[in-house]
């Protein structure tokens, strides 16, 4: 019954009419986004920030959101009509969602995409609101040494789900925990590592990161691939799967929303990671594996489940347990530090209008989204015809314009300027970006509750081991190193990922 | 354009390995404290610490194994989106926000896509109506919207 009282006050918060625009601005956004490869929500969000400032903090995490999961949506769209993921969780979705489109069944593969994707949305919603309280009065018990470790856990298990190596990854965390800590230190007042520039005495934003690891360093690997679009021909005339096509899929999309509910909760890339969990496993399930890669509707129905679901449960570790899963919560988490709202497990108690409101705005967002999606997928199919030539310099501008707003700062343009050019090369040496954002995002606070657990330990280490809650975590991060080395894992994974590429 | 090929893995393994050592070295010079009292430099040196192996680890595990190709880094893509975001930190409090536009939107046509005059000129009024009329006169964020002298 509780449960039933907080979701009529989340609706209550999300379905006022100012909220409503807000979730609606949102999802088309982050559809855009979505559909237009090039541009990321991690960029996106950044380059808004400065915008919601002027709004209500509720307002704009209800459309900033909307952008995250929206973009989930919108990359399927153009994964299916032109054989272009626009984001990196619907690279699957091309492998028979274009198959299905070259057959002339564009329209069920996008039906059936948005029937998972809303199906999939609802359940993880409903998970979400259920484990979202229990998790977080958990989580309020923990003292700085399970958080550490909490912390730990969280890092790790991203590095362990990053693409390629696991040394390159957990280098580039400490790597970011290493920025995070440029700046003032909270405790001592001292400086560090701000090299005599006045622009780095408050630290580096998380803006100046993100826009510049993502937003910059995306454009010029298009630039550097002179990136062109296909000229866009489809045609589809019924928006609907027929039965057969439906029978096929129900199963696919119960699977790969119960897989994309649990492996979202992880953190690390998993709307991703569980969109090509879940191809490999309706693969394995089939009683004909030769039909996928030839346009099997249950290779579009699934991943599709899967990955809405993961990018729903990923607020899960954000909101209860303050712990971004991933780039694009972690640039929701600077967002949040920035309206004061600290997130984790207080979040829940503290702020429930904005907890409940935004849980049920993803809701009200999905079935905006497929809404928007069906009818608009004319639209957004001749939006793709705008050539990248003439967006990028807009994105250029639009860029530079929201880091510089955000405290009138050249400094933190010419910054962005170098963290672009740092992601630029860093991508040429493969390693992810990822890692280093959730890195940058928790580097003070892992300072801090290292700090204090060793104060209270009076400066003894093995109070992480000896606190029950902080050594199971480390286990679990100890589990997670040696499932890497898991052979099977890994063969497993490049698999599923060199037959997808 | 000039390519630079290096394998990757070395690479970043140096990469990492100079960034620890500078963690290291400038984090020393900060008071380290003991673990019960922390002080600025112990959180950083330990990271140093950390990212110098990992350094290491990755540059080794590439000696032993040969590691790929380097894709070239070209020298286009930099100079274009470096440059014109720089360019937008240098002129914006000269120039003003619809000029500044106008350097970028230049600037972008070296991007090395075929680019025709008219199309420039349509994008920079585009860009240069909309911008500063969301961002200056409808949000009012504190930007000049012309040169001053």
């Amino acid at each position: 019954m509780e449960l039933l009282n907080h979701l009529a006050l989340g609706f209550s918060v999300a379905g006022s009419a100012e909220n409503l625009l807000y979730c609606f601005a949102g999802v088309l956004l982050g559809t855009l986004v979505g559909v237009l490869p090039g541009v990321g929500p991690v960029a996106t969000i950044s380059v808004l920030l400065p915008v919601t400032f002027y709004l209500p903090p509720i307002g704009s995490l209800i459309m900033l959101s909307g952008i995250y999961y929206g973009a989930q949506y919108g990359g399927s769209t153009t994964a299916i009509l032109v054989n272009l993921p626009g984001e990196s969780s619907s690279v699957v979705t091309c492998i028979d969602g274009y198959r299905m489109a070259q057959k002339g069944r564009a329209g069920a593969a996008l039906g059936i995409a948005a029937i998972g994707s809303f199906f999939a949305g609802c359940v993880s919603i409903l998970v979400v609101a259920g484990l979202a309280q229990p998790l977080a009065s958990v989580a309020l018990a923990f003292g700085p040494a399970e958080y550490f470790s909490l912390m730990v856990v969280g890092l790790l298990s991203a590095a362990v789900l990053a693409y390629g190596s696991l040394l390159k990854a957990l280098a580039m965390i400490v790597l970011g925990l290493l920025l995070g800590l440029v700046g003032t230190d909270v405790t001592s007042g001292a400086l560090r590592f701000t090299f005599g520039f006045d622009g780095l005495f408050d630290g580096i934003s998380f803006v100046v990161v993100a826009l510049g690891l993502f937003g910059l360093a995306e454009i010029m690997e298009n630039i550097e691939q002179q990136y062109a679009r296909q000229t866009v021909r489809s045609n589809f005339r019924e928006l609907l799967p027929n039965r057969e096509e439906m029978r096929a899929s129900w199963k696919a999309i119960l699977r790969g929303t119960a897989l994309g509910t649990v492996l979202g909760i992880l953190p690390g890339t998993g709307a991703t990671i569980s969109s090509f969990a879940s191809y490999a496993l309706e693969r394995k399930l089939a009683k004909d594996p030769s039909r996928f890669g030839q346009g099997a509707i249950e290779g579009v129905a699934g991943p599709e489940s899967a990955n809405n679901a993961a990018a729903q449960t990923h607020f899960i570790p954000l909101l209860t347990l303050g712990i971004p899963p991933g780039p694009t919560l972690a640039v929701l988490f600077g967002a949040m530090v920035m309206f004061g709202i600290t997130p984790g497990p207080q979040v829940v108690t503290s702020h429930p209008d904005l907890f409940w409101g935004m849980i049920t705005s993803m809701w009200i967002g999905n079935l905006m989204l497929i809404v928007l999606n069906l009818p608009l997928v004319g639209l957004w199919v001749r939006l793709l015809a705008v050539p990248y030539k003439v967006m990028f310099p807009g994105i250029l501008v639009l860029s530079c314009v929201g880091v510089f707003s955000l405290r009138n700062s050249v400094f933190d343009v010419v910054l962005t300027a170098g963290f672009g050019l740092l992601g630029y090369v860093l991508r040429k040496l493969r390693c992810e970006p990822a890692p280093l954002m959730l890195g940058f995002i928790l580097g003070p606070l892992m300072e801090e509750f290292f700090r204090r657990a060793l104060v209270l330990s009076r400066g003894s280490p093995l109070i992480f081991v000896r606190e029950p809650l902080s050594a199971f975590f480390l286990l679990i991060a100890a589990g997670l190193v040696l499932m890497l080395s898991w052979s099977w894992f890994r063969t497993q994974r490049r698999q599923v990922m060199s037959e997808a590429g | 354009m000039r390519h630079i090929r290096l394998n990757p893995d070395l690479l970043s393994g140096l990469f990492f390995i100079s960034v620890g050592g500078i963690a290291i070295g400038v984090g020393a010079s900060y008071r380290l404290g003991t673990p019960d009292d922390m002080g600025p430099g112990f959180f950083p040196v330990m990271l140093g610490v950390a990212l110098l192996l990992l350094g290491i680890a990755v540059a080794a595990l590439n000696a032993r194994q040969g590691g790929d190709a380097l894709a070239a880094i070209k020298v286009r893509p930099i100079v274009v989106v470096l440059g014109a975001v720089v360019a937008f930190g240098v002129l914006i409090d000269r120039l003003g926000i619809v000029l500044t536009i106008g350097v970028i939107v230049a600037l972008c046509t070296l991007a090395g896509w075929r680019t025709n005059i008219r199309e420039q000129l349509i994008l920079f009024l585009c860009l240069a109506v909309l911008v500063p009329g969301v961002f200056v006169v409808g949000l009012n964020l504190p930007m000049p919207l012309w040169p001053h002298w």
